[in-house]
């Protein structure tokens, strides 16, 4: 799942550094990037992400990312 | 009582005395007193409002943890199918409570600040058929910082929905969350999550935390009553004669009053947070230097940033992740590709973001078109960023050389300051007319007649003080654009140094500040939204 995320923020943000502790704060996501990776997150592991999901701790970075996943899937 | 005044100081040390005298355990109590008298000395009777929407909030927030509660009980001796069923039921309820939460609170906010503005459109478009309606359309006067809380306390049911914080337990501690005196009047707009943290702990005395307070209170004072205040006269004179000046002091003052704004607006968020820090308790910042932004979606990430996130994190997000919108965003990823797929439900929401944004800051069109004067810069900006990237990646343009980033800063900066020309005007029809003849009327005669430093109430040595000003605070903004905390620096060298610093400031506002008979501080813009 790491790989297959860390390829997906890579598509989005060709340049960015996804060993960023902060993608927020760091710039590496901006919130239209953000969408674009909830998209992709969704089609990837068919999940749901509400609007309520979309907080800085659960895309802060790929560990965050991962967690946030696992959680959702469990969750449904 | 305004927070540029010497009621003010004298209120906060009150406040501080006995704060810092009670037990850790209730000293929030004397913030809750202090701002209930801080809200009713200025909002008297309509304080009531407050009341009501605390009310409301409480006994929603309480509800729907119940809800949650409850749930969780009674989930776990069910089949899986049963769970499924009783979550959604449990969902259903709580978007019930949500929703009549909103309306509530949204409505006292709609009927209060926007009766006036629907009547009057009404009347104009009636008008236009030889309809009279509403030809005297209702004013009421706003509650004290109605915008604000209201905000913040939609942020607070929301975020209990979402699951995201704990709805709080005491009354009087969510009533204060909502009244805290330093955040009523302008924000910044604060979340339950982040504030609940700082605001009931009881810090103790610490010397240098609360003289650094000081220090940025008497900072906001500085740039409230030298910068802001003594702007305003020569804002003023021209947009309220506008048709007398020519195209290059109609310039000036837009110009000025960019940095009106933001030295009052910076200035009151000063006096905020440091009067906060004093008691130990942090706000969000609003500003994170926004005149060194590269672009004008940095500068909303830079300028009045808590506005801009409340507004990404309960309207943004919503709208784009809203069922519909993700039917279209993924229907339009499959044949517009990933970017322009995503920009078209990103387009909608972005409107209703900028529509809100221009909406909220005040009941007429001018605001309106300020809103979306923005959102088609930025729309704009995304729809042409793969054929930007592409030319620059041709023209082997480097954005990222110094020459680059300073013309980037000045773009950005102007597109600022027409921003700001549509913000200030007092109707449509005159920002378009300012704007006109700033193209069609520039002439260099006021540079050699002297008349572009001469205005009512405004002559060269306020431009002199003015100059001297902006010049101090870009400099400030270029020490703290390094990454410097200067009163943090101040403080771990001696803290003499930042005595002295309070010394000077006062000093200097004494001295060149805009107060006295008939010259009383002008109220703060931002308070009025």
């Amino acid at each position: 799942m790491r790989e297959t995320i860390i390829e997906i923020i890579k598509k989005i943000a060709p340049s960015a550094n996804t060993q960023a502790e902060d993608f927020i704060a760091q710039g590496v996501l901006d919130s239209i990037s953000v969408l674009r990776l909830v998209g992709e997150l969704e089609d990837e592991f068919d999940i749901e992400v509400t609007a309520g999901q979309v907080i800085k701790d659960n895309f802060k970075n790929i560990d965050a990312i991962v967690d946030f996943v696992n959680k959702v899937l469990e969750e449904q | 009582m305004s927070y540029v005044s010497l009621e003010f100081l004298a209120f906060t040390l009150v406040c501080g005395i006995l704060y810092f005298l009670l037990p850790q355990k209730v000293r929030w109590t004397v913030l809750l007193v202090g701002s209930f008298v801080f809200y009713i000395v200025n909002a008297k009777y309509l304080s009531v409002f407050i009341v009501f929407s605390t009310l409301t909030l409480y006994g929603a927030g309480r509800w729907l943890e119940i809800c949650t509660l409850k749930y969780k009980e009674q989930k776990g001796n069910l089949e899986k199918e049963e769970r499924k069923a009783l979550k959604a039921k449990t969902d259903r309820k709580k978007r019930l409570i949500l929703v009549l939460t909103l309306l509530l609170n949204l409505g006292i906010l709609l009927v209060f600040k926007y009766t006036g503005f629907f009547m009057g459109t009404v009347h104009s478009f009636a008008e236009l058929f030889g309809k009279d309606i509403f030809s005297s359309p209702l004013r009421f006067a706003l509650p004290l910082g109605i915008s604000y809380y209201t905000l913040t306390g939609i942020s607070y049911i929301t975020d209990i929905y979402r699951g995201t914080v704990k709805a709080e337990k005491n009354p009087f501690k969510l009533s204060l969350f909502l009244v805290f005196f330093p955040h009523i009047v302008e924000g910044p707009l604060a979340r339950y999550g982040e504030l609940s943290q700082t605001l009931f702990s009881g810090a103790n005395f610490e010397k240098n935390r609360v003289i650094s307070g000081a220090v940025r209170v008497f900072f906001g004072f500085a740039k409230k009553l030298i910068i802001a205040d003594r702007a305003a006269f020569l804002v003023n004179a021209v947009f309220e004669n506008s048709p007398q000046y020519t195209g290059a002091n109609l310039l000036l003052a837009a110009l000025i009053y960019t940095f009106q704004i933001y030295a009052e607006f910076s200035g009151c968020m000063d006096i905020a947070c440091g009067t906060s820090e004093i008691f130990g308790i942090t706000l969000s910042e609003n500003f994170h230097q926004p005149f060194f932004s590269k672009s004008i979606d940095e500068f909303w990430r830079r300028w009045h940033i808590t506005l801009g996130a409340w507004l990404k994190d309960y309207v943004f997000y919503p709208v784009t992740l809203s069922a519909p919108l993700k039917k279209i965003s993924a229907k339009s990823r499959n044949t517009l590709g990933s970017y322009y797929g995503m920009l078209l439900p990103v387009c909608l929401a972005l409107f209703c973001v900028w529509f809100s944004n221009g909406f909220w800051h005040g009941a007429s069109w001018k605001y309106v078109v300020y809103g979306l004067y923005y959102y088609f810069i930025m729309m704009a900006g995304k729809l042409l960023k793969p054929l930007t990237d592409k030319i620059m990646v041709a023209l082997k343009i480097q954005t990222e050389t110094k020459i680059g980033a300073v013309f980037s800063i000045l773009r950005t900066n102007l597109i600022v300051l027409f921003g700001m020309l549509i913000f200030r005007s007092s109707s449509l029809t005159q920002a378009f007319d300012i704007t006109k003849r700033i193209f069609t009327q520039f002439s260099l005669t006021p540079f050699t007649d002297g008349s572009l430093l001469t205005y009512k109430n405004f002559n060269y040595q306020d431009f002199i003080v003015l100059t001297v000003g902006f010049v101090a605070l870009l400099a400030v903004g270029i020490v703290r654009e390094k990454g410097i905390n200067i009163r943090e620096r101040m403080l771990n060298k001696n803290v003499a140094v930042a005595l002295a610093a309070i010394i000077v400031l006062s000093a200097l506002t004494i001295t060149f500040g805009v107060y006295g008979k008939g010259m009383g501080a002008s109220p703060f813009i931002y308070g009025q939204f």
